[in-house]
């Protein structure tokens, strides 16, 4: 939930944290507790000492949002842009989808008693030729 | 910070600047320490960050562990 807040307060995050390490590297590069360097050395050592700022970036990032909300919602991004550039192509493979569940279900669901449920009575209570019969019967009338 | 770290073990932690940072943010998320941003006498906007009661006491504890740990460890190389 903490995640949800952060990521939606985002974009003032994360200034704030290129800020911060904006703010580190201004620190280093006036010299401030090291050896006096030349001036146009001094971004550059600190920029060294300091190491990637995008990864830390990202580390930073990572420790406040969990990177499966972005993963998620840029997967949701990029499968509605693919919607929207080829809707013809994209309602195509939803009505295949739609039709391949229906249809699995449609036919669990008439299976499923007819068969394995008679199985258990068969179990139970004991089996008698009538019951196949009574069985093949009804599969035809449903189909 | 880094300074301080790098100075106190005269020279032997070299820790990448950078990475105190997600360490940092860590540490605030779980409580144990406190950060806000204050202007350096500079004149720079910098953020401070501070040791909360938690974080205190994280500490003690860790340092309790470490030297344990480390003792153990020197008991050992010395039996070698």
């Amino acid at each position: 939930m903490n995640s949800l807040l952060e990521w939606a307060r985002r974009h003032r995050k994360d200034s704030e944290w290129r800020d911060e390490i904006e703010s580190h590297l201004a620190f280093a590069k006036s010299g401030t507790g090291r050896t006096v360097v030349a001036p146009e050395e001094a971004g550059y050592l600190a920029r060294r000492q300091f190491g990637n700022t995008l990864t830390t970036f990202e580390e930073m990032r990572a420790v406040h949002i969990n990177p499966w909300i972005e993963s998620v919602l840029q997967d949701a991004k990029y499968a509605l842009r693919g919607f929207l550039k080829a809707p013809g192509f994209s309602l195509i493979a939803i009505a295949t989808i739609a039709i391949g569940i229906g249809a699995s279900t449609a036919i669990f669901s008439v299976v499923d008693p007819l068969l394995f449920d008679r199985c258990l009575m068969r179990r139970t209570r004991g089996w008698s030729p009538s019951d196949s019969l009574g069985l093949l019967t009804t599969m035809s009338s449903m189909l | 910070m880094h300074c301080t770290s790098k100075t106190v073990s005269d020279g032997l932690l070299r820790v990448e600047e950078g990475s105190l940072y997600p360490a940092l943010h860590r540490m605030e998320r779980e409580k144990l320490i406190e950060g806000d941003w204050r202007v350096t006498p500079n004149g720079r906007r910098a953020r401070y960050y501070a040791l909360t009661d938690d974080g205190r006491q994280r500490l003690a504890e860790a340092e309790t562990n470490w030297t344990t740990f480390s003792q153990g460890i020197e008991r050992l190389l010395r039996f070698a």
